[in-house]
């Protein structure tokens, strides 16, 4: 692996770490070697000390009538467990029973929480994913898996809704039909393909698309193809490329279009959720920022395309690139379960409604924000102006105690009037602990 | 046995195998232990803790598939637990004499403690465990994106951090 010069002195800084070695073996012998659990004295404590400040922090009646209080107060801390609805709501199917376990609702958006556990098996996995799934009463946005256990098999789920206050009160119907576990991903897989042979060669054989018959796409380019209407992609070759290793994805024809590189896949391993991207590097191994997006699309016993997810489009603007000194990277994740069911939980939601909001005007280019709002769900920010500054958008709340808290999802939202933003954290976030919000290194005080 | 064969034999294997896997992996698992935590006790502790849940949860390690990121992920989570009970501990006892030793030298402990116990895990797999963004996804279960992004910014925070403080680096930026 090569290194960078900051990282290089880096590492000579870490090194001067003295770690001492000890005798691991020796210290852990005791413990496992017995059959039965370990005792861990530490352990006892720590658990009286949880036990204790649970009640302490006015959340001990929660803890003491939901069973699955714990499991998600071992997900989430205490401050914040106090400021959930707790719903318990449960549906069971094949032995996998699915709970939805507490929710949080503010103006904007809702998180509900949801713990699903393999009874009988080891069918679960921590990258769990919701494949198909639906909320009558709210829009999803995303899952993602905040606390796995591998000896339960429990996995406790965040759901994000869009709805927020309309949601207050109604009856929700959340219902999952199919998920998928075992995720396998491959990183910086070099396709070995030369592009300086795509240099002057002849246009590439292309077939018509239309953008309104696919099942969707990505990318910051998608945008401009659907609104083309009807566009040309490759036409797919019957043998296609492989990839080093990848039994579920080939390329199935490479080529110039309108000065963009056309790399188009066909996922072969019939799993059900099989994706990825195609990125270059240049010769020091570096990804280039490009412009890019990707389509999906299927083809027909004529060979025309249709409706499917057969094959990906993947185009990279290679304005100013010189091909002959850039290597064509890929990224690619396949599912190894696919695991179809019946799980239905009803439950009424309620709203929480709590918000620190502040007024502001910082210009980021040009997009003026105005209001910051903050909430246990994240930050939203509204403003006038472009939205093509969101993506550039560094931010972070800053606590009393010195911590940082990080944002790892984004939406935006924007019409005529004002443009909103929203940055969701994984956990919620416990308001009052919040001193500051920095945004592009601007610091808002929210005292 | 070779690491491959441990990938293996772990899951039904006994003693020998336990004692394999901390011969290999012990140590470089107190040094990450250790980086993250910024105190020797506790590390200690959680790479303990690692090995007897390892040992305790060894039907649930899945033949073949990486014993070293499997325990790279115990350990994180070992350490994220640690971290937690600290801050409990903090509110009701004394607070500990931690490191009395100074393993890790003022202004470094004070720019690594600047970052999130996940920067700090990310920096140390990266730059001294030289870990792909693959091997972070098996540890950290997020997506190769989003750890990159998490990488970058944590390096670039702590080289701030240190070329202000630390005696050293300038004299390694000149050197580099």
């Amino acid at each position: 692996m090569k290194h960078i010069p900051e990282e290089i002195i880096l590492k000579e800084l870490l090194n001067t770490i003295h770690t001492p070695e000890y005798d691991i073996m020796a210290s852990i012998r005791g413990q496992v070697t017995s059959s039965h659990k370990p005792f861990n004295y530490k352990s006892v404590i720590y658990s009286a000390i949880v036990l204790l400040l649970t009640f302490v922090l006015t959340i001990g009646a929660a803890a003491a009538v939901i069973p699955s209080f714990n499991d998600l107060l071992a997900a989430i801390s205490p401050e914040i467990a106090s400021r959930l609805q707790y719903i318990n709501a449960s549906s069971m199917y094949n032995g996998i029973k699915m709970e939805v376990m507490a929710a949080l609702n503010d103006d904007e958006m809702a998180v509900i929480y949801i713990k699903m556990q393999d009874l009988e098996g080891n069918r679960l996995s921590q990258d769990l994913d919701l494949y198909n799934y639906s909320f009558s009463g709210g829009r999803m946005f995303n899952s993602q898996v905040v606390h796995y256990d591998e000896v339960s098999g429990t996995a406790i789920l965040r759901l994000q809704l869009n709805g927020g206050e309309e949601l207050n009160g109604r009856l929700m119907r959340f219902r999952v039909r199919s998920f998928l576990t075992n995720k396998k991903s491959f990183e910086g897989i070099d396709t070995g393909i030369s592009l300086k042979s795509l240099m002057g060669a002849e246009a590439p054989e292309t077939i018509n698309l239309n953008m309104n018959n696919i099942p969707g796409g990505g990318g910051d380019l998608y945008q401009e193809y659907k609104d083309r209407g009807t566009i040309v992609v490759l036409k797919p070759k019957e043998a296609g490329v492989g990839l080093p290793d990848l039994n579920f994805v080939e390329i199935s024809n490479i080529g110039l279009i309108e000065n963009r590189l056309h790399i188009q896949a066909r996922w072969t391993g019939g799993g059900i959720d099989d994706h990825g991207y195609f990125y270059l590097v240049d010769a020091a191994g570096k990804p280039l920022e490009t412009s890019s997006g990707s389509i999906l699309f299927g083809i027909d016993q004529e060979g025309s395309t249709t409706y499917g997810r057969e094959f990906q489009e993947n185009i990279i603007d290679v304005t100013d690139i010189n091909l002959e000194e850039v290597r064509l990277m890929g990224y690619f994740v396949t599912n190894e379960k696919y695991i179809e069911g019946n799980w239905r939980v009803s439950f009424k939601m309620v709203s929480q409604n709590q918000q620190i909001t502040r007024e502001c005007s910082l210009q980021l280019k040009d997009l003026l924000i105005d209001t910051i709002a903050l909430s246990p769900l994240g930050i939203t920010l509204t403003g006038k102006g472009s939205a093509a500054e969101v993506g550039n958008i560094d931010i972070r709340a800053n606590t009393y105690d010195g911590e940082e808290v990080y944002f790892d999802a984004i939406r935006t939202l924007n019409d005529a009037e004002k443009i909103i933003v929203k940055f969701s954290s994984s956990l919620p976030v416990d308001i009052d602990a919040i001193k500051s919000v920095e945004i592009n290194g601007n610091e808002i005080s929210l005292d | 046995m070779q690491k491959k064969d441990l990938d293996i034999s772990f899951a039904d294997g006994g003693e020998a195998e336990l004692h394999l896997a901390v011969e290999l992996y012990g140590y470089p698992l107190l040094r990450y232990c250790h980086n993250i935590l910024c105190d020797y006790a506790d590390a200690q502790d959680a790479v303990q803790i690692t090995f007897i849940k390892a040992n305790h949860k060894r039907n649930s390690f899945k033949r073949g598939t990486s014993l070293s990121a499997w325990l790279y992920q115990i350990a994180y989570r070992s350490c994220i637990d640690i971290l937690r009970k600290r801050r409990l501990r903090q509110l009701i006892l004394p607070p500990k004499v931690n490191d009395t030793h100074n393993l890790i030298g003022d202004e470094l402990k004070e720019a690594l403690m600047a970052l999130s116990p996940l920067e700090r895990g990310l920096v140390f797999n990266r730059v001294i465990g030289e870990k792909s963004y693959a091997e972070l996804e098996e540890i950290y279960q997020l997506s190769a994106v989003v750890l990159r992004k998490r990488y970058e910014r944590a390096r670039k925070k702590l080289a701030k951090r240190l070329k202000e403080t630390h005696p050293y680096y300038s004299r390694l930026e000149e050197k580099s």
